[in-house]
């Protein structure tokens, strides 16, 4: 019996890393789900989706082992609730890219030639601000190393701004996509109309997370 | 006083404090050592051989002060002149009553401290034997002010180590060269207070007595010394294309060695009081014949609490070690450091002020103060808990299992 070794919880900072690749192997997915879908080929699209639906599945296995193992006499360099909100933002990216593959699969949309170029160029976008959110959360267990101050969370902020200014372009490239979208709505079904509405839509709140995520993480830098 | 059953309890005492020692070596000793095993900064054969060392070193030159309170400084032995016996058979039961207890409390997997236990069990023979009034209420407050104020202290020390640690080297931008510039400065430190310790009014049992001013150039000299030498490791050190702060804990691991065997000297110089202090009493009876308080506790009584401490680390530390070392891989050399710092600061202190802490709880109070300059990536605070109640239950407890060994002795000696 040793009241030492006790005195020791279960760290959640390598969890956190671990659910983070998770996220990453999802998410990753979102960038050949989209190429699928712009060359309109079905049994790629599938494929793809399956996958990402296998790898949110994973990542929320950790989320809920990272929650299971935080009861609350357990105390952390950081503020718990910033830690369980940032852990449910990063696993909100996954759900993302899972409701995507949905909208992509459970309806055959076909891409207008005239749309690709604004689409392609949001997708790029989304996927940018996820990168870069996916960079701030890396440096987690560093951050825990250094005990979430000094240079390394000088160097961890400014990847926040830059994740701020990247869901911006993301959020314009949106705007970008959507009105080019109406301008050819004459061309396009009703039901596509809704479902090109939910898809950009949907892009866009992968983006939202990433940023939300990236907001966090700020907040538990903050109070060192 | 017939001297031959003198002799009898004096063996039976201190057989049974050789038998605490070796149970506090093995678990107490062990827990402190556990910090440098876990953040590999020491194998379990080195922790071993630094905590066997330090613990013995730490128990003679220290260990008087704690010793002297327990044997005389709670009970006053002066109230047993005509009945000296009365004290003796007090002392045994102290040391039987409490080393069941702690048995007992190990069994049931309660964290109790060894050190509260002792004191129980004094004052419950003191209460049984001389009332009330026959006991020194005013050390017993103390002492009881040193278990709650010295995890506090040692948490702020630790606290502060860890910021210092934090600010000048893991924030800034050049952890490696800050660490070779700040790190000779803990080496110094920690051989200023050690000499200090042990130099001033410590080495009675070596007749060489300096003044205070003499002491403390003695000490802020061989201060210099540690500084330089933990200089001349830290420029020793080849820097690699790997993480900075992998390095910077690579380099903090003979620092953290080096508090590590800091704590086993402070914990020798605590601890080995739980094992001999009442022996010592009995020892000063068989002495005199009769109760006196000047004598002064032999050497050979600490070397043998200092050895059972050893003996204990040596036998059984090693499961202890491994198993805790585990456990806590959370704790990385620049931690380890800081706790290992605070609590043998701390508990050197209390020792030389005769205070008997429990040095298990100053570490808990250490870790927790790392982890409030955010540390420590996970701190089950339950533990906090647990451990007050086990305090609370520990003195009456062992207290009740000393009366009732006071008593059947009387029954069946007198």
């Amino acid at each position: 019996m040793s009241i030492i070794s006790k005195l020791f919880g279960k760290s959640p900072f390598e969890p956190l890393y671990q659910h983070m690749i998770k996220v990453k192997e999802c998410v990753d997915l979102v960038r050949p789900l989209m190429d699928a879908f712009l060359k309109g080929e079905d049994t790629k699209l599938k494929d793809m989706a399956a996958k990402i639906f296998k790898a949110e599945h994973d990542a929320d296995v950790v989320k809920k082992d990272i929650r299971n193992n935080l009861p609350k006499n357990i105390f952390l360099p950081v503020a718990r609730g910033d830690l369980l909100s940032f852990l449910k933002e990063q696993d909100s990216i996954a759900d993302s890219a899972e409701d995507l593959a949905v909208l992509l699969t459970m309806r055959k949309t076909a891409v207008p030639e005239e749309l690709k170029p604004e689409l392609k160029e949001f997708v790029e976008k989304v996927l940018d601000t996820y990168e870069v959110a996916m960079t701030v959360s890396s440096e987690i267990k560093i951050l825990a190393e250094t005990s979430f101050g000094g240079v390394e969370a000088q160097k961890v902020m400014e990847l926040i701004e830059q994740l701020k200014l990247k869901e911006w372009e993301a959020d314009k490239a949106q705007m970008e996509a959507v009105k080019k979208m109406f301008s050819i709505e004459k061309k396009l079904d009703p039901v596509s109309v809704m479902m090109w509405m939910h898809i950009l839509d949907e892009l866009g709140t992968l983006a939202n997370h990433a940023e939300n995520a990236g907001d966090r993480m700020r907040m538990m830098l903050h109070d060192s | 006083m017939d001297s031959s059953l003198l002799t009898l309890v004096l063996v039976i005492a201190a057989l049974v404090g050789l038998y605490s020692a070796i149970n506090i070596g093995a678990n107490d000793v062990a827990n402190a050592m556990a910090t440098s095993v876990a953040s590999k900064a020491l194998t379990i054969k080195s922790a071993i051989f630094v905590a066997a060392f330090c613990n013995i070193i730490g128990a003679v030159l220290v260990g008087t002060h704690v010793a002297n309170t327990i044997r005389k400084g709670l009970v006053d032995p002066l109230q047993f002149s005509d009945r000296p016996i009365l004290f003796v058979f007090g002392m045994l039961a102290a040391v039987l009553g409490s080393a069941l207890w702690v048995n007992i409390a190990t069994y049931f997997k309660l964290p109790v401290s060894t050190t509260h236990s002792i004191i129980g069990g004094v004052v419950g023979f003191g209460l049984v034997s001389v009332g009330i009034a026959g006991i020194k209420w005013k050390i017993v407050l103390y002492v009881v002010l040193s278990w709650i104020i010295s995890p506090v202290f040692g948490g702020i020390i630790a606290f502060t180590i860890f910021s210092i640690i934090k600010k000048f080297i893991l924030s800034s931008e050049e952890p490696i060269a800050q660490t070779r510039k700040i790190g000779p400065f803990f080496a110094g430190i920690v051989i200023f207070i050690l000499s200090l310790s042990v130099i001033y009014k410590g080495l009675k049992n070596l007749h060489l007595d300096l003044s205070f001013r003499d002491a403390l150039l003695v000490s802020l000299g061989l201060g210099v010394v540690g500084y330089y030498f933990g200089k001349f490791l830290l420029q020793r050190y080849k820097e690699r294309q790997e993480d900075p702060y992998f390095q910077v804990e690579k380099m903090a691991n003979p620092f953290q060695i080096l508090s590590a065997g800091f704590q086993a000297f402070s914990q020798g110089a605590n601890d080995v009081a739980n094992a001999i202090g009442p022996v010592a009493a009995i020892w000063a009876v068989l002495q005199t014949q009769k109760v006196e308080m000047s004598v002064s506790i032999p050497i050979e009584l600490l070397v043998l609490g200092g050895a059972g401490l050893a003996f204990g680390v040596y036998m059984w530390g090693y499961r202890v070690m491994e198993t805790v070392g585990e456990k806590i891989t959370s704790i990385t050399p620049t931690r380890g450091f800081s706790a290992g710092f605070g609590t043998a600061t701390t508990v050197l202190l209390c020792s030389r002020l005769g205070m008997p802490v429990s040095t298990t709880h100053v570490a808990v109070g250490n870790i927790i103060g790392v982890g409030l300059a955010r540390g420590i990536s996970a701190i089950n605070l339950d533990v906090i808990k647990k451990i007050f109640s086990a305090w609370i239950i520990s003195l009456p407890a062992a207290g009740l299992f000393t009366v009732a060994f006071y008593f059947l002795l009387r029954l069946i000696f007198l």
